[in-house]
């Protein structure tokens, strides 16, 4: 009976030990990137049609961008506007997996961890994820990932 | 290999079953048992009353060839005054510009050509190519006052008040004032300025029902007009009954109603989640073609959906007025999932019955 426990347990812990690694497995990144126009204004003469896009209504962004902007080469929007890239240092899965999905091997990454403490860069190092939407939102128009979808007024997933 | 085949019948039966019941719009309900979407407004099977209602649609302009609108259209204006009016200033024609889609060199949204005719659609589209209104008897009252280059508020409080016939300086005379105005715009203040609460409460006097969109403002307070005392303002669900992300969160908002949104997991044909519409897109060679497209999310469609419920209602009870509205339509609300970032809310949605054909 106690050979049989010990073999249900140690099936068990295997299963829990699939699940976990699946479960990291599983959890891709969303990217996000900034809406293209915040509605912010409080003034009398500002009003618009209350119709959205939700697809396009972010910035529009080529995986080109994506690859380039986390190698840490300057990437321009229309406009002329510097892409930002935002990254979470402290969150190795979500960062790893995100950074592996768009080939950045982790030397280039804590260059671009170095590099981003200095004023004139584009990427930008935050915590987690509530800093990394805070982030997104900040630096507009920036780019960056999340564990799950999400829409604010500012930010939306990019593709 | 016969199970193969099984699942296959059965798939193309479920794909059959779905098709039947895409050729309504999910938002009006469904002709089959229980399939209807949890949000829908159930009026499929209401006729309109012998009534005539005039509904003001205050927007982008409306294209009025479009054969989902034929019939429906009364003689509109055109409130945008210079210098926004690419076109010089007031005049009748309120027909969207063809220029609108670029103030100077600014790229503006192809919303703007569209936004009026998607939204008169939802309230009284007479169902050519598939396209159905609340209430297709309504007529529709077109009043431009978008453009590609900004509006001003004076614009906003003339084209109110002219919907409603009232006197507007240099303006001729509407001749069919307007049961129901609504206003699929969101902006302006956030508390409502004395200068639109004035006119609106005149409005109001006059038994005329003010319908505003909340706003897309991702669940913050309401904006103008939505914001102001006596305006019937509509929040966005999705088709699930929930509270949409983008729509504004105000515990003020008087009712909710299909918006829209992001594409539902669900097993359903509802599931879509996108308003149908009757609007424009361009062909492979670039010219321009009516087109009936599931593509409507914003509380701008939330809001026609209820300005096109009480225009059924109006149609068989022409003498309801705004003060009835408390006490005859909770008959017509029912529950919609509360939202956790506003425990205040009690947020209430649309379903008809057959209350809407008695007094």
């Amino acid at each position: 009976m106690k050979r049989y426990q010990n073999v249900l347990k140690y099936l068990g812990l295997v299963l829990f030990g699939f699940g976990v690694t699946n479960h990291l497995v599983l959890a891709d990144p969303v990217w996000h990137c900034s809406r293209s126009e915040v509605q912010v204004a409080d003034a009398s003469d500002d009003f618009t049609l209350a119709a959205l896009t939700l697809e396009r209504e972010v910035i529009r962004i080529s995986l080109k961008d994506l690859y380039v902007v986390y190698q840490g080469a300057p990437v321009k929007m229309s406009g002329g506007l510097p892409l930002s890239a935002c990254v979470i240092s402290n969150n190795s899965n979500l960062t790893a997996t995100a950074m592996q999905s768009i080939g950045v091997r982790s030397a280039t990454l804590k260059v671009l961890a170095r590099e981003s403490t200095q004023s004139k860069s584009q990427v930008h190092l935050v915590q987690d994820e509530m800093a990394m939407l805070a982030c997104i939102t900040k630096h507009h128009p920036a780019i960056g990932y999340l564990s799950k979808a999400t829409h604010t007024e500012a930010v939306g997933p990019c593709f | 290999m016969f199970l193969k085949v099984v699942t296959l019948i059965a798939a193309l039966v479920v794909a059959i079953n779905d098709g039947a019941a895409q050729d309504v719009p999910w938002h009006l309900g469904s002709n089959i048992a229980n399939a209807a979407a949890p949000s829908a407004i159930n009026t499929l099977n209401i006729k309109p009353g012998s009534h005539r209602v005039v509904v003001a649609v205050i927007d982008s302009g409306v294209i009025a060839s479009h054969p989902s609108l034929g019939g429906q259209l009364l003689p509109g204006y055109d409130m945008l005054s210079a210098p926004n009016n690419l076109r010089g200033g007031r005049s009748t024609d309120f027909s969207p510009d063809e220029r609108d889609a670029r103030c100077g060199q600014r790229l503006i949204s192809g919303a703007f050509r569209t936004h009026g005719t998607e939204v008169s659609s939802l309230i009284a589209a007479n169902g050519v190519d598939g396209v159905y209104g609340v209430n297709p008897s309504a007529k529709i009252l077109p009043i431009r006052l978008f453009g590609a280059c900004s509006m001003s508020r004076n614009d906003l409080l003339d084209a109110i008040a002219w919907a409603a016939g009232l006197p507007v300086a240099g303006v001729p005379e509407n001749p069919n004032p307007a049961n129901i105005i609504n206003m699929s715009i969101a902006g302006g203040l956030s508390v409502c300025g004395a200068d639109l609460q004035r006119l609106i409460n005149r409005v109001i006097d006059k038994n005329i029902f003010v319908v505003a969109a909340a706003g897309n403002n991702f669940h913050k307070p309401l904006p103008e007009p939505a914001n102001c005392n006596g305006v019937i303002s509509v929040g966005a669900l999705d088709a699930e009954n929930h509270i949409e992300v983008y729509s504004a969160l105000d515990p003020r908002t008087i009712v909710y109603a299909p918006g829209g949104g992001k594409r539902l997991s669900a097993d359903a044909y509802w599931a879509v989640n996108k308003l149908m519409i009757a609007t424009y897109e361009l062909d492979f060679l670039g010219r321009e073609r009516s087109a009936t497209l599931e593509r409507g999310v914003g509380t701008s469609f939330a809001s026609p959906i209820v300005a096109g419920f009480i225009s059924l209602w109006l149609s068989h009870n022409p003498n309801k007025r705004p003060a009835d509205l408390s006490r005859d339509f909770s008959k017509f609300l029912r529950s919609v999932d509360p939202h956790e970032k506003c425990t205040e809310c009690i947020p209430k949605g649309l379903a008809a019955s057959s209350g809407v054909m008695q007094p």
